[in-house]
């Protein structure tokens, strides 16, 4: 099985400091006031963006089984069919592409109440995944 | 829009080349490309000698790159570049080639797209698939939880949502598959010529849920070239020229926020109108549809963007069979990606120059005055268009 973990590097160090205190976090652009996606460092007319906090809830917009190779077992669907993955859309607005591990597919509904949970997989760095909420 | 007033009308695709595709294992991309090339010329009743413009387009394999000019021993050419769009290439290609060609730049352009990532032990969908190892580092490791981790998962995602959102079902998804199918039975080079039912797409293994394996288009080494001229030297050449009436490119750029279309409009909805405008048609005057299907979900919302049906209707569309030989709306006459080969935009612009020509054969549709190509890369990402006619526009 695997022992897939994730490492932090600099970039990443802030967002995962935060994630092993449940807290998740995204970014924003104090100029546009728009959110983006942990990953992004810049917006597009190329202001720096600032680490804010989100409450983690959030709706499901969509979602596939993904039947390709696991690459954690802790990823699961209940079913064992594949790892669910999912786009859901904070409460703040912001997409964000995350895994659903544990859930009953046949169950998922669009629009339907998610909340953020954090994943230490392989005891590495915390992953922030959703579940249903409630 | 007055007849010759566009620039891109005085063009025509006078050449085709298709080398053996599918499981050929042997001769490198770059290969596959030059002969490609060759057979382009030849069947232009052209030379090498004739060819001043070179435009390439490298797959997954990569290998294909401007070298191929020295390769074919190409001299004294006015336009070379590697043109890298995913799956929107092709289209892209014939339209810069176009564009070239009016601007002087050029009078004969090979356009050429070669892949070979399959090799002898190894299964098809590798060749796509992001290898995880034990450890990942920062963000590169969260998007390799979260996906999408190959194209199968992404375009599952977009399906699902236009199932949720229109009450699009698998069956109909099916349906393209089917009638995709039907027309590969009658085209000597597709890999798959044996007919499907919906049974059969239904019993096929799941591969990304909604997505079964019937929903995928398969993996091909092998490689297609055309050539562009203009319209005045197509008509001295060996085959019925085939003229650019429209050529369109839009990349939408979706944010991904509240409110998005991702997933249920793709750029088709910019790229086709555009197209058609310059061509002057409506999708009621298009007699054959080459649409990009990666997947069949693919093929649904290009169809719907262009506005062959109402956006949410392509499932009742392609449920009806009006896809299919016989239907009213004749689309992938050549069994598309999911059933004759995949070498990305080439595969439905190859079989609009066949139809439009009028040398389909068995698969010949009736009517070929006009054709619609469709390109689309990444997932969803990235869409290109061309009207091409059997008459110079």
């Amino acid at each position: 099985m695997s022992d897939f973990r994730i490492e932090r590097d600099e970039a990443s160090a802030p967002f995962f400091d935060a994630a092993r205190e449940g807290r998740l976090l995204v970014r924003r652009c104090h100029a546009c006031d728009a959110l983006y996606p942990p990953a992004q460092a810049t917006c597009p007319a190329g202001h720096e963006l600032a680490w804010v906090g989100v409450a983690g809830t959030a709706t499901l917009v969509t979602w596939t089984v993904d039947q390709g190779a696991s690459i954690s077992p802790e990823l699961a669907a209940a079913d064992g069919s594949g790892d669910v993955l999912g786009i859901v859309e904070l409460d703040e607005g912001l997409w964000l592409h995350a895994a659903l591990p544990g859930v009953d597919p046949a169950a998922l509904k669009a629009g339907q109440s998610m909340k953020v949970e954090f994943l230490a997989l392989g005891g590495g760095e915390p992953v922030p995944v959703f579940v249903p909420a409630g | 829009m007055q007849s010759g007033s566009n620039p891109l009308h005085r063009a025509a695709i006078v050449g085709l080349g298709i080398t053996e595709t599918g499981k050929v294992y042997g001769p490198s991309a770059a290969d596959f490309a030059a002969e490609a090339a060759r057979l382009a010329v030849a069947d232009a009743g052209l030379t090498l000698a004739d060819v001043d413009g070179l435009l390439v387009s490298s797959g997954v394999s990569g290998g294909v790159d401007i070298r191929l000019a020295r390769q074919l021993g190409l001299r004294d050419l006015g336009l070379l570049s590697q043109i890298s769009q995913a799956g929107s290439t092709a289209c892209a290609q014939v339209q810069i080639a176009a564009l070239a060609i009016a601007a002087g730049l050029a009078t004969t352009v090979v356009c050429v797209h070669a892949d070979a990532p399959l090799k002898p032990a190894q299964r098809s969908g590798d060749a796509y698939r992001r290898g995880a190892g034990p450890v990942a580092t920062g963000f590169g490791g969260l998007a390799l939880v979260a996906g999408p981790r190959n194209p199968n998962s992404g375009y599952a995602l977009a399906a699902r949502r236009h199932m949720t959102t229109y009450g699009t079902t698998s069956e109909q998804l099916g349906a393209i598959a089917v009638s995709q199918r039907q027309w590969a039975t009658m085209n000597p080079r597709a890999r798959f010529r044996d007919p499907i039912t919906i049974e059969d797409h239904q019993a096929s293994r799941m591969v990304a849920d909604p997505l079964h394996l019937l929903d995928c288009c398969m993996v091909s080494n092998g490689g297609v070239a055309v050539v562009v001229t203009s319209v005045e030297r197509a008509r001295e050449l060996a085959q019925p020229p085939v003229y650019v009436w429209g050529a369109a490119q839009a990349h939408p750029g979706d944010r991904m926020q509240r409110d998005s279309q991702w997933g249920l409009v793709s750029g088709a909805a910019i790229s086709g109108p555009k197209a058609m405008a310059m061509a002057g048609v409506t999708p009621a005057d298009i007699d054959v549809r080459e649409i990009y299907d990666c997947y069949t979900y693919t093929t649904l919302v290009t169809l719907e963007d262009y506005g062959f049906c109402p956006k949410g209707e392509g499932g009742p569309l392609a449920e009806s069979g009006a896809l299919g030989p016989g239907g009213s709306l004749p689309t992938n006459t050549g069994g598309g990606q999911l059933s004759s080969f995949y070498l990305w935009g080439m595969t439905p612009l190859s079989e609009a120059v066949i139809q439009v020509r009028g040398q389909g054969g068995e698969r010949q549709v009736p009517r070929h005055d006009v054709a619609i190509v469709s390109g689309n890369g990444g997932i969803l990402d990235y869409h290109s268009t061309l009207i091409l006619g059997r008459e110079p526009r």
